[in-house]
């Protein structure tokens, strides 16, 4: 097909975006608990 | 308030500003048809395409590009296939060399149309 | 702090996105004229990133002026999501060029003075990265970042539009694009679109930002306390 490289392009960015935010949303959480248990041992 | 590292700043910006244009204005890659006659090695060139001047002879495409400022002509010979949009092409960027009498291209590089649309009399049909 | 975007939101986000990456694959016709015509869509994604990356440097100027007003940390974390963000989209800007020259003029990468022009506009950012990167101390650090942002800033329309387009006569890129309706109804909304998301990618980055940067203040102070 020859709309493939157009698919592929546009899944990977806009894929690319999403995913990247919601890993950072998780890798934050973990960070945010970790800063509280940091807090807490002080 | 520290006013000389800002002063400092601006005035390394603005020279950035104008090296920025500079530099880019010297990276054309394309150069005028006269200098590449005058060149030996590969080089960029870019004029409009002379349709009627577009010939195919034993597997080699020739054809004329003509330079837009000065309208001086360049013979131009390509010995690959023919880049698919090539009849519709308005500019042309050919890479090569000019052998003395003839430009000699290793490569076709076709600028695009401005207008994206879906069909030709589409447009026309709603003027 | 930092306001997180709501699932609601993120659910609407996604689903605007799906409706428009559905209307450029089913609504949006191949262009007439172009090497390949069906590939010419292409356009639909390298514009928009190149507005968002716009979007994206006017941030990180406008909280680069705010710190170099009220001197608050906070601007500057802002200031340097933006950056990164604005990076982001250059880069992907050049990437889908880079593929849309490829299919239509015939090669990846031939020096066109916007090709030069945005590999430049990489470097200035790449430099702005080494900036921070050197300076210790975290208020001067701050300072210096948020004078040189101001200047990647204007460069970013200066190198990827200004230039290029009134500066500079020959180019393998349209200097005036015009787009029937179908080409605009798929551009608008696709920058919306990435506009929406760098809201909840700019709220995220600054709150891992600033979450981070306790985390190592912390750390730090506990290995001074056991010392």
């Amino acid at each position: 097909m020859n709309l493939l490289p157009m698919l592929i392009v546009a899944l990977m960015i806009l894929g690319g975006l999403f995913a990247f935010t919601l890993m950072t949303e998780r890798r934050i959480a973990a960070a945010e608990k970790r800063l509280a248990e940091l807090g807490n041992d002080k | 308030m520290k006013l000389g590292p800002i002063i400092a700043s601006i005035a390394i910006g603005a020279a950035l500003v104008g090296a920025g244009t500079a530099f880019v204005k010297n990276l054309t890659p394309y150069i005028t048809f006269s200098e590449a006659q005058k060149t030996n090695g590969t080089v960029q060139v870019m004029g409009g395409l002379e349709k009627s001047s577009v010939k195919l002879t034993s597997g080699n495409l020739s054809f004329t590009l003509v330079e837009k400022k000065t309208g001086q002509r360049l013979p131009v010979v390509f010995g690959h296939t023919k880049p698919a949009n090539f009849e519709m092409a308005i500019e042309i960027t050919a890479i090569g060399h000019w052998d003395g009498s003839v430009f000699q291209a290793d490569n076709l590089l076709v600028k695009c149309p401005s207008k994206y649309q879906g069909t030709e009399t589409k447009s026309y049909g709603t003027k | 702090m930092e306001r997180e975007m709501k699932p609601a939101a993120k659910g609407a986000l996604f689903v605007f996105t799906a409706g428009c990456l559905s209307y450029i694959f089913l609504k949006v016709p191949a262009a007439v004229g172009f090497a390949n015509p069906e590939l010419a869509r292409l356009v639909t994604m390298h514009l928009p990133c190149a507005y968002v990356a716009l979007v994206a440097a006017t941030i990180a100027a406008w909280h680069g002026i705010a710190y170099l007003r009220k001197r608050d940390m906070a601007s500057d974390i802002k200031s340097y999501v933006g950056a990164k963000i604005a990076f982001l989209y250059c880069f992907l800007t050049t990437i889908t060029g880079s593929m849309f020259a490829k299919v239509q003029w015939g090669s990846f990468w031939n020096w066109d003075p916007r090709q030069t022009a945005v590999a430049v506009l990489l470097l200035v950012y790449a430099a702005y990265f080494t900036l921070r990167a050197s300076i210790e101390d975290p208020e001067r650090r701050a300072a210096l970042s948020a004078v040189y942002v101001l200047f990647a800033s204007i460069l970013t329309p200066m190198l990827g539009y200004v230039i290029p387009t009134f500066f500079i006569d020959q180019s393998l890129h349209p200097k005036f694009a015009k787009f029937d309706v179908t080409y605009r109804m798929a551009i608008y909304p696709m920058a919306i679109a990435l506009v929406w998301h760098l809201v909840w990618m700019f709220r995220l980055s600054v709150r891992a930002e600033k979450v981070n940067q306790a985390i190592a203040e912390l750390e730090l102070t506990s290995e001074g306390g056991m010392a």
